[in-house]
């Protein structure tokens, strides 16, 4: 088990340091840099000044090496748009609003999922079966923006159930959350159907039958368990989808999460701010596939908590 | 007492077995989608409601047909069985009887192919029509029909968000260009990104996981592992990453270009000191973009950056397939006559491979629609003047308001984008469940 966490901890290490080295490729090989246009017309001391107070003047190798340095000590360097803010406090800002965001879709997937995943496979064949996947179908199709838009116009213009836009309130994280999580909710009722249809033809299910368990405690108790390893699997590549899904979520309802200074950072060129959110977000999708990893080996007692695989 | 059991000598068929059920679905779907487009129109043409009307009546008179003629005469009992070769089905014939049967694939299938027709007619006809007649696209008179539904560039300056009438059939934009043309074209590159991408995914993702599966072992644990990681990636942020580096290039690279004009103009009228200047203040930085941008076009990087993204699902299954066709006769006879690996994958077992990668394929297009309509959604993907799918309902999505709705400008393209999602996972689903029966029920 040790060695099991310790070959994952390391190649966590490894993809994030990956992750940021190619985003810090990435983002110096584009073209323009973050004062273009403050220092349009300055003369060429000023610029240069500028370019120093934040090392842009160095070799590239070396800007790499200073800016991993401060990434390994926590630092995530000063933002060169927001004047006298530091990466660290526009992260501190915005990510718990991200972090609720995604969780509150999280959760919303999961359990709408797993519900409606569940009752079509104890329905299966009738038109409550195919009615839930029918809805599955226009779920996993349809772009979360335009599901948005909908929300947005019936919930909030016609029946002025929730508040428009902002961050306010509860009421405000339910809409969003609620768009942002309906692809993977069908996606999941989808893999909770199959699953579960599966292990309902089992032969320790029908033991469970002949036991005379009820209904109810078979599907909770026994099958649900093993329905649900095909789901567990798919919450990582999920988290990383609605951590990026919620990019344009955040754009519709306009949320100052994470994924928003993200991508003005992206085409403003503020190189740290655009390093350290990726910096952010892949250490949290690591983490979260390494909790997704540990949670399989509980709950399926045939995988063996191998190092490497 | 004894009961008199009449054998039955007829039959009556369910709706999808008569063979005209299909049109009369996919007529009676599009007479909705057209009811719907034209009752939103403002100043709709008289003759519009008769048609509509003719054609719903034809539908009708069509379904009733149908119904009265679901009965038919059971077929003879043959004289004796052995005298009968059964005639053998091939898997394939078996799967296509199946998909023939799955309405909701065949109608999809249907109704994307007139979709997928009219937005690469009219791409065809937007650079056609000028070249056949000789003209300027701007020297269209502006109620002729090309500069009315076809040209998706002509500004009109006038007619600036206008609601849907009998000239503008999806309105027009901020610009007043016409929102059906601009629809349309959309369209195109919405599926060409769609299908290119899919064969750049395919072709990684194929060759990726069969060469795991196939060698097995240690190279399998890694590259398997390596796609595991992959999987848990917030990649589209990379995407991101990558598209602003291809805009600012193509940026630069189009400026570049200008002042390349400019000189080569300046030359052409004598004047070459002017041309040397201009010339000189071009950095090689810029040429490097200019040229850059010339063999790899932003809308090209599109493609490729959303494909080398979504190959790690068709990795996986390939990989699956390899590991259990592998050790079938064919493959150890092919190893017994002395076949190498890179001969064995490709002809071996790949072409084995087909049925998933084909389900699969058919998957990944609306997957990679979705995901460019997600870049152009926030800006990143295709740029103006060019449109997509999606840039035109993030354009949309700015004119919903409560105050002044233009909701055209997001009803149709996202109407549209809709349409062909589920048309595109409708096929996915239904050749699944045609091709692996086992995994239906």
């Amino acid at each position: 088990m040790i060695r099991f966490v310790f070959g994952r901890l390391i190649s966590v290490i490894l993809t994030i340091w990956f992750v940021a080295t190619l985003s810090f490729f990435l983002i110096r090989l584009a073209p323009g840099n973050p004062f273009a246009n403050e220092l349009r017309g300055a003369t060429p001391e000023v610029t240069e000044a500028k370019k120093r107070e934040y090392h842009l003047d160095l070799p590239l190798r070396e800007q790499y090496w200073i800016w991993l340095r401060g990434v390994v000590t926590g630092d995530l360097g000063p933002s060169m748009k927001y004047r006298g803010k530091t990466v660290n406090e526009i992260i501190r800002q915005t990510f718990p609003t991200s972090i609720a965001l995604g969780s509150v879709a999280m959760v919303f997937a999961v359990v709408l999922g797993m519900m409606t995943g569940v009752i079509a496979a104890l329905k299966k064949n009738t038109p409550i079966d195919y009615g839930l996947m029918a809805v599955a179908v226009f779920g996993i199709s349809l772009p979360s923006f335009i599901l948005a838009t909908l929300g947005i116009v019936v919930l909030v213009f016609w029946a002025r159930l929730f508040p428009l836009a902002g961050w306010e309130t509860y009421s405000n994280v339910l809409l969003p959350g609620l768009a942002l999580s309906l692809p993977f909710a069908a996606k999941i009722s989808r893999l909770t159907r199959v699953g579960m249809i599966e292990i309902l033809g089992e032969d320790f299910i029908r033991t469970a039958h002949a036991k005379g368990l009820s209904e109810r405690q078979i599907v909770i108790k026994h099958a649900l368990r093993g329905a649900m390893l095909p789901v567990v699997s798919y919450l990582g590549p999920a988290f990383a989808l609605i951590l990026t899904g919620s990019l344009v979520i955040e754009k519709i309802f306009f949320i100052p999460g994470l994924g928003t200074i993200f991508v003005q950072a992206a085409t403003n060129r503020d190189y740290n701010v655009v390093l350290g959110t990726v910096v952010v977000f892949s250490s949290l999708l690591c983490f979260f596939n390494f909790v997704v990893d540990l949670s399989y080996t509980f709950l399926d007692p045939r995988v063996k908590p191998v190092s490497g695989r | 007492m004894s009961i008199a059991v009449t054998k039955p000598t007829t039959r009556r068929r369910a709706w999808v077995e008569h063979p005209l059920s299909l049109p009369i679905n996919v007529s009676m779907v599009l007479w909705i989608l057209s009811f719907i487009a034209v009752s939103l129109l403002a100043n709709a043409p008289w003759a519009v409601t008769p048609v509509m009307f003719v054609w719903l009546l034809a539908n009708s008179a069509a379904i009733v047909y149908v119904g009265m003629h679901l009965t038919v005469p059971l077929d003879a009992p043959r004289k004796s069985e052995s005298e009968v070769v059964a005639e053998g089905t091939s898997l394939f014939r078996d799967a296509m009887y199946r998909l023939r049967r799955n309405q909701m694939a065949t109608g999809s299938m249907v109704i994307l192919l007139l979709l997928m027709l009219a937005c690469f007619s009219q791409f065809a006809l937007f650079h056609l029509i000028p070249v056949i007649k000789g003209k300027d696209r701007a020297a269209f008179a502006s109620d002729s029909f090309y500069a009315l539904h076809l040209d998706h560039t002509r500004t009109n300056e006038g007619e600036t968000y206008e609601p849907p009438t009998a000239q503008h059939w999806f309105g027009t934009d901020s610009l007043g260009r016409d929102l059906f043309a601009r629809t349309l074209f959309g369209g195109s590159v919405s599926f060409l990104v769609g299908i290119v991408g899919t064969v750049v995914s395919v072709s990684v993702g194929v060759s990726w996981g069969a060469v795991a599966g196939y060698f097995g072992g240690r190279v399998d644990e890694w590259m398997m592992r390596i796609v595991d990681i992959l999987y848990g990636l917030p990649f589209l942020f990379l995407v991101i990453l990558i598209m602003t580096l291809v805009n600012g290039l193509g940026n630069v690279a189009s400026s570049t270009d200008q002042k390349f004009a400019e000189a080569a103009a300046a030359e052409k009228a004598g004047d070459t000191d002017k041309a040397n200047a201009i010339l000189s203040e071009i950095t090689p930085d810029q040429r490097t973009a200019s040229i850059v941008t010339k063999f790899m076009p932003p809308i090209v990087v599109v493609f490729v950056a959303i494909g080398l993204v979504s190959w790690l699902t068709m990795a996986r299954i390939t990989r699956g397939q390899v590991l259990s066709l592998k050790e079938r006769e064919f493959v150890v006879a092919a190893r017994a006559i002395g076949a190498r690996a890179p001969r064995i994958i490709f002809r071996h077992i790949v072409p084995n491979l087909m049925g998933p990668v084909i389900v699969y394929s058919t998957l990944t297009i609306p997957e990679i629609m979705l995901s460019e309509a997600f870049l152009s959604f926030v800006g990143l993907g295709i740029s103006e003047p060019n449109c997509s799918w999606g840039s035109l309902a993030s354009e949309g999505l700015a004119g919903v308001n409560i105050i002044k709705p233009y909701w055209w400008l997001m009803v149709y393209p996202a109407a549209a984008l809709s349409l062909s999602l589920f048309g595109l996972n409708f096929i996915g689903d239904g050749l699944r469940d045609a091709l692996d029966p086992r995994s239906a029920k």
